[in-house]
């Protein structure tokens, strides 16, 4: 079986992101390596992000913890803080949800005047990331519930053609070939298709875990429910994507 | 992904426009309204009556309150737990242990009877005291309720209506607590009528205002 790896310079596009993503799920995940695009040394940089360590992770979450923790007792400055180190990962979040730009920061302001309203509430010790991911999933529900789906949809086709212009940019910066090219784009289209033809509930699962990064047992907090469900639902996406990239002869190797 | 600059001056303005209590105020709001609650489940209870015993042995109301008083204690705490998420219990467990708590309440009403008290309470009980002690009960549930909507309000994004289940069948147990100790009246029929039945009335009540008291809301 063919060995594929995606590789580009410089910071990555969302759609260049959710490939190297859903790449690094076979590295990182259940079932080995798994690599996109031609083999190293074929002509293109170096590729596919780390991971963030653990330790930095750890640092991040103890930074908020304490963010979170002045802001609680009444530092009102600490609010920057919490804005600065949470609304990237948000952003990202909620554009992969929503699928546009404008919506994901109406709902990214939200998120943050929620937690800003709940700040006296919030427990003590507890995890902040979790609780800023539940509150913007609750928000992007009940935004779509209330029928914002037009918005969605006309940021899909934007969100498409501007997906389709980063990665063309992107691949021909980094010199690459218009074999790779098409490569990469057309992997890109059947991962994006499994994803999309996934239940909601795998999706989520899957993305929570293999995009935002955050652990089984926070995903399961965010979902409202176990560990063991969020587990299996993680996996039967991942069985799901990995039969997709099957069928068009890019099964992980 | 980074966002525009403006963004972030908006929304840190905005936050700073809208006031809001910080832990030591909520906390002193959360003491106000146990306080007050405490001070009103007391008042109703004693002007409604207080303690009565009738034929009822002793050790038997004592028996059945303090089983209650154990349903209500762990599904309270269940509704106040929150894990190392911060997110509180699956929603499946959540809404699992508020439907145990009338069958819980009414099973071990009819153990404790026929283990202790059996014999007693199978005389004619009027009609009109079933929907009597099912509405004093549901008076009793008043201020537990409050209690935990002050302890737990607009900060569940995951699972409000199970929270408000939950919240609603706790309250339900400790105003079974109290009705246990006021109602003189054992017969299994009107103990599952009027005190185990409300805490089926007050899950679907909460059920129903748990999004709107415990849950995330966007700005109008």
């Amino acid at each position: 079986m063919a060995s594929f790896t995606l590789q580009f310079g410089g910071a990555a596009p969302s759609m260049v992101a959710r490939v190297a993503r859903v790449a690094r799920v076979g590295m990182s995940g259940m079932l080995g390596p798994c690599r996109i695009g031609p083999a190293p040394g074929h002509g293109m940089t170096a590729w596919l992000m780390a991971d963030a360590s653990a330790s930095s992770k750890d640092s991040t979450a103890l930074r908020l913890r304490e963010a979170m923790e002045r802001y609680a007792q009444g530092e009102d400055a600490a609010f920057a803080e919490l804005y600065d180190l949470l609304s990237p990962r948000l952003l990202a979040f909620l554009t992969r949800m929503t699928r546009d730009r404008v919506t994901a920061e109406d709902l990214m302001q939200q998120t943050f005047l929620n937690m800003h309203r709940a700040r006296g509430r919030f427990a003590v010790g507890a995890e902040v990331t979790p609780w800023a991911f539940a509150i913007a999933r609750r928000l992007f529900l009940d935004s779509t519930r209330r029928g914002k789906r037009e918005v969605l949809e006309r940021g899909e086709r934007g969100g498409d053609e501007d997906d389709e212009r980063s990665i063309f940019d992107l691949v021909e910066a980094a010199g690459a070939t218009a074999e790779e090219l098409v490569d990469a784009k057309s992997l890109a289209i059947v991962i994006e298709g499994a994803l999309s033809e996934l239940p909601e509930q795998q999706r989520e699962a899957f993305a929570l875990i293999k995009q935002e990064g955050l652990s089984v047992a926070e995903a399961a907090g965010i979902l409202g429910t176990s560990v063991g469900a969020v587990k299996l639902r993680a996996h039967r996406a991942y069985e799901s994507l990995r039969t997709a990239l099957g069928k068009k002869g890019r099964a992980p190797s | 992904m980074t966002e525009k600059p403006d963004l972030r001056a908006a929304i840190l303005a905005a936050a700073k426009k809208e006031p809001s209590a910080t832990r030591a105020e909520v906390s002193a709001h959360v003491r106000l309204v146990l306080t007050v609650a405490a001070i009103g489940l007391a008042v109703a209870f004693f002007v409604l009556g207080g303690v009565t015993l009738g034929d009822r042995p002793a050790s038997f109301v004592v028996h059945v309150a303090l089983v209650w008083s154990i349903v209500a204690a762990a599904s309270a705490l269940l509704l106040l737990r929150r894990g190392a998420t911060g997110l509180g219990a699956p929603t499946a467990t959540l809404l699992g242990v508020a439907m145990a708590v009338a069958p819980l309440l009414g099973a071990s009403y009819l153990g404790l009877h026929v283990s202790e008290a059996a014999g007693i309470g199978h005389d004619h009980v009027g009609a009109l005291s079933h929907p009597m002690c099912f509405i004093m009960t549901l008076v009793f549930t008043i201020a537990p309720f409050a209690v935990f909507a002050a302890l737990r309000r607009g900060v569940d994004p995951v699972h409000p209506a199970a929270t408000g289940a939950i919240a609603g069948a706790a309250s339900a147990a400790v105003g079974g607590v109290a009705i246990t100790l006021h109602c003189p009246i054992s017969s299994d029929l009107h103990v599952l009528l009027g005190h185990a039945l409300p805490a089926v009335v007050m899950l679907l009540v909460g059920f129903a205002l748990g999004p709107r008291i415990f849950g995330v809301r966007a700005a109008p």
